[in-house]
This record gives structure tokens, C-alpha cells and sequence, in this order.
């Protein structure tokens, strides 16, 4: 082999990793969206990260069950595995309460480990700490993480303005909520969320009216009311409450009272609002 | 009692053979690996939660078992004739349903104190978090798993008198989970099957073994406390019962083998 020929062989070779280095300099610079980040949880899952956070999800829906699983039609098979499965296995429907539903979020925070775009793990996340474990700033903590990793997403300032209103703080409440509002305006439709989209909106538009009528800005309440009717027509509540600000007449109950009854939650409620059958809450 | 000797020496040579092969220890090692990466986890700073140590290191106590079980159990016939060995013990007084009580009893007591050892390191993690088990659920917990290990260990044993390790392996790892994920399944599917399936689903149920019977890991984490005392007892003999058929089934399958070393070699 020639001088000149290993001369060519060395450019050659580094040209070649010259190029490998600036190809994967710009390749490792694409993943702008935030949450996408190619950490081991992308490495080894993959697109299975959605499937995993799901079920590390309905974990946590198990736990807040304290181990029993939904309600579902069997058949009754002679023999003694039944009962014996029966004996084991718990069935009395019940719920974690107080620091007992501390448990239900490491699998919530391994939901959206697995899949930081799944803000309903967020959203449920910060609902437990704010109501479960009373800790409004760890709920606050989690939504704020839930913004960062999902800016676009109206739900996660609703629940700001939600949490901000229970907390009192009725002044940071209203730019949360317009935030939430303009998201949600900018969120693609679709037919099979129509329902949930619809009944959010009018729920933002809802907590504003109550805001700006504690704050005095009735013009401004009653166009939030308004906008509500036009979704939901049938709410006659909130169309006897625009005649009475109209008339200038006060309402038998007060703005601020309003809020904390349509904003106050308990950790059964969760169950009721859910699609399964249950037994009686022990 | 020169019967119960033989079987006892036999299952010493199990033991033996575990030591060497050091298997357990490097479960061990998976095991503290996995627990002290649940025990760096944050949960938003919150430090009264060990329920899902709890959880995720009884899984693992399950998994790992099952596959100690498994691999031990049918490698024991196959290993032997292999190695040769099988000749040599054959060919003194000892019976071939004495060989094959003998391993099972070294593969079922050597799974068993790995067992131990498993629940103490899960038992030492959820300590080290700050959190506690019930300690008769616990004992109880560990009786019915022993129990599940010994149905495994003579499963795997039939299928390796009749089938060579590899295939002895798979099935029994195919039947084993097969057993314990769809038959709790069974009473659900049966609302929606029809005809042919229905009576295969029927069949299924009451043959393959219930092991989700010896699984009391759901009222271990959730604190519902111990199960009944007669119920226990039901199961525990449901599960003497079915590891005397397993072994039944592997001395039929190997009582008439004939062996040739021109097979083995």
C-alpha cells in the first residue's frame, strides 16, 4: 500500500465519522416536543409507553379500590374454585381515604412516566393530592409539571382555575381560566369527545360568570352565562340568575357560595361519576 | 425407612447441585436491584407510601420463583441422562418413583428456601420505607405459595420424563401461566360463550391447576387481613392432591422408559 493510498484511506475515515457526528448532532436536536425526550422509558417501550401508562393507570384506579377489581357478569360455576377464589380474593366495595390514598400516586406517577402525554394521569394525580391527601401545593406542583410537558392542553388550566378557586385565590383563578378558554377554542374537534368537549366549555364559561360576578363585573358574568346557554339552553338556573343581575336584584345565593358547591368534590364522587356497578360503600 | 433415606440423599443432591450453580444467588441479586430501584423512586416527596414496594416486590417474588421452580424441576430427569448419571443410579436398588419423589422433594424444599429468603428481602425493603405487613397474611401468604411451588415442581417433572428440557420447559412455563391468568378469567368468558367453547372453557377450568388460589398478594397490600383457617386448609389439601397426581403422572411416564447410552450420546 502506497503513501498516497493510506493519506486517502485517512480522510476517508474522517470524513465518514465527521459526517456519522454532525448526523447525529442534528438527529438528537429533533425532539423538541417537550415530554419526548429519549430517556430509557422511550428506549425500551417504545409506542407500548401509551399501553403501559394505561394499565399503570387503571393500578391506580385499583388501589383507590383498595384491591377490589370492577364488578363483572360471571357465572356462577358448581365446584369449589369459585368460593374458594371468592374467599380469597376481596369484593366488599371500598375506598381509600386520608393518607391511605397517598398509594394511589406512585402509580399515577408512573403513568405519566411512562407516557408524560397522558394528562389524564396528571389530572387525576393532582385531584388526589389537592383532595385526597388535602395538598393543594403538591397538586399545583403536578400541574404545573402537566403544562410544561402538555402546554396545548386547555384540561390542565381548567384545573388550575378549579384548584386555584378551592384554594380561594379567586384573582389567579380568572387568567387561568381564559387561558383554558382560548385553548380550548383552539382544540381540533372531534366527534367522539363532542360531549366531554361541550360540557368543559360550558363548565370554564360557568366558573368565569361566577368569578366575575364576586368581582362585581356583571357585564362581564353575564356574557360568560350566556355563552354557557348557548351550549346547554336547558340550564334555566343560570337564566333566572342573568334576569336578576338585569333587574339588579341580588341572588338568594352568593357567587362565591355557588363556587365552592360546584367546585367541591369528594373522593367518591370519583367512583359515582365512573361507568361501573359496585356494591354499597363500606 | 432405607426408602425415605434414598429420597432424602436424592434430594440432598438437588441441593447440592443449586449451591454450585449459584442460581439463587443471582435471583437475590435481580430481586435488591429491583427493590432498591422502588425504594429511589419519589413519589412527589411523599414518604408514608409502600404499597406499591409492596406490590412490585411480590410480583417479583412470584416471577422469579416460578421461573426457579420451573428451570429447576425439568432439567433434574434430562440432566441425568445426559451426564450418564442415570445409569449408575438406576442400576442400584433405588426405584424409579423413589428418583422421582427424591427430586422433587430437593427441587420443592430448595425453591421453598429461596422462597424465604425472597419474601425477607421484600419484607427488609418495605421495612427500610417505613411500611409493614400483616404478619399471619404474610405467613399464610408463604404457605400458599410453598404450595404453588410444589404443584409447579411436579408439573415440570411429569412433562420432563416424556419430553426432552427444552420442550418440558416451555410447556410448562405455557401451562403454568396459561393456568394462571385465564382460569380466574373463566366464570367471566362463560357469560358470552356458546356451544364448543363453552364446554372446552369447562373442561379447561376443572383440569389445568388453580393457581390463583395460592396468590394472596391483593390482600397482603391492601391490609384485608388473613384468610380463614378452613379455607386455607381446603386449599392447601386441594394442592397436596394435585402435586400427588403430577407425580403420579411422572412415574407413569418414566416407569417403563428404557434408556440406551447410544440414545444419549
Amino acid at each position: 500500500m502506497t503513501s498516497r493510498t493510506s493519506a486517502w484511506g485517512i480522510v476517508l475515515v474522517l470524513s465518514a465519522w465527521a459526517l456519522a457526528f454532525s448526523l447525529a448532532a442534528h438527529l438528537t436536536s429533533l425532539h423538541l416536543e417537550p415530554g419526548s425526550s429519549s430517556g430509557i422509558a422511550d428506549l425500551l417501550l417504545g409506542g407500548s409507553r401509551q399501553a403501559l401508562s394505561q394499565n399503570l393507570f387503571n393500578e391506580a384506579d385499583m388501589y383507590f379500590h383498595k384491591g377490589v377489581a370492577h364488578k363483572e357478569a360471571t357465572i356462577d360455576i358448581p365446584g369449589p374454585f369459585h368460593r374458594w377464589q371468592a374467599d380469597i380474593l376481596p369484593v366488599q366495595h371500598a375506598h381509600a381515604e386520608g393518607d391511605a390514598s397517598a398509594e394511589i400516586l406512585p402509580w399515577l406517577k408512573l403513568a405519566t412516566e411512562a407516557d408524560p402525554h397522558n394528562v389524564d394521569a396528571f389530572l387525576v394525580s393532582a385531584f388526589w393530592a389537592g383532595t385526597g391527601l388535602r395538598r393543594p401545593d403538591l397538586a399545583k406542583e403536578i400541574l404545573n409539571e402537566a403544562q410544561r410537558l402538555n402546554p396545548g392542553d386547555y384540561r390542565i388550566a381548567l384545573e388550575k382555575g378549579r384548584l386555584a378557586i378551592t384554594t380561594h385565590h379567586f384573582n389567579d383563578a380568572i387568567p387561568l381560566l381564559d387561558s383554558a378558554l382560548t385553548l380550548h377554542t383552539h382544540t381540533p374537534g372531534d366527534p367522539e369527545h363532542a360531549a366531554d368537549l361541550a360540557l368543559d366549555r360550558a363548565e370554564i364559561l360557568t366558573f368565569l360568570g361566577f368569578l366575575h360576578e364576586a368581582k362585581g363585573d356583571r357585564a362581564e358574568a353575564i356574557q360568560n352565562f350566556k355563552a354557557v346557554l348557548t351550549i346547554f339552553p336547558e340550564r334555566t338556573m343560570l337564566k333566572e340568575r342573568i334576569d336578576l343581575m338585569d333587574a339588579g336584584k341580588p341572588s338568594s345565593d352568593s357567587a362565591e357560595s355557588l363556587l365552592e358547591r360546584i367546585t367541591r368534590k369528594s373522593v367518591h364522587d370519583t367512583c359515582d361519576d365512573d361507568d361501573h356497578e359496585h356494591e354499597p360503600h363500606s | 425407612m432405607n426408602k425415605l433415606r434414598q429420597i432424602i440423599t436424592l434430594a440432598g443432591v438437588v441441593w447440592l447441585e443449586m449451591v454450585r450453580r449459584k442460581e439463587l444467588s443471582v435471583l437475590l441479586i435481580l430481586l435488591a436491584t429491583l427493590l432498591a430501584g422502588l425504594l429511589s423512586f419519589d413519589v412527589f416527596g411523599l414518604s408514608q407510601v409502600t404499597g406499591y414496594v409492596k406490590d412490585m416486590g411480590l410480583l417479583a417474588i412470584w416471577v422469579l420463583a416460578w421461573i426457579l421452580a420451573v428451570n429447576t424441576s425439568v432439567r433434574q430427569l434430562p440432566q441425568e441422562e445426559q451426564r450418564g448419571t442415570l445409569f449408575p443410579l438406576l442400576a442400584k436398588p433405588v426405584s424409579r418413583l423413589t428418583l422421582i419423589i427424591g427430586k422433587w422433594l430437593g427441587v420443592w424444599t430448595i425453591t421453598c428456601l429461596s422462597l424465604l429468603c425472597f419474601y425477607l428481602t421484600v419484607w427488609l425493603a418495605v421495612w427500610i420505607k417505613g411500611g409493614a405487613f400483616h404478619v399471619a397474611t404474610l405467613l399464610q401468604a408463604i404457605l400458599l405459595h410453598a404450595a404453588a411451588l410444589a404443584l409447579i415442581s411436579s408439573l415440570g417433572l411429569a412433562f420432563s420424563t416424556r419430553l426432552n428440557r427444552d420442550a418440558a420447559t416451555v410447556t410448562t412455563y405455557l401451562i403454568t401461566a396459561a393456568a394462571f391468568l385465564l382460569l380466574p378469567r373463566v366464570p367471566a368468558m362463560l357469560v358470552e360463550a356458546k356451544g364448543v367453547t363453552s364446554y372446552a372453557l369447562f373442561t379447561v377450568y376443572y383440569l389445568f391447576p388453580h393457581f390463583e388460589l395460592f396468590d394472596l398478594r391483593r390482600r397482603l397490600v391492601h391490609d384485608w387481613g388473613s384468610v380463614h383457617g378452613i379455607v386455607l386448609a381446603e386449599i392447601l389439601v386441594y394442592a397436596t392432591l394435585m402435586t400427588m397426581v403430577f407425580l403420579a403422572l411422572a412415574w407413569l411416564g418414566y416407569r417403563k422408559r428404557r434408556f440406551s447410552r447410544g440414545d444419549i450420546l
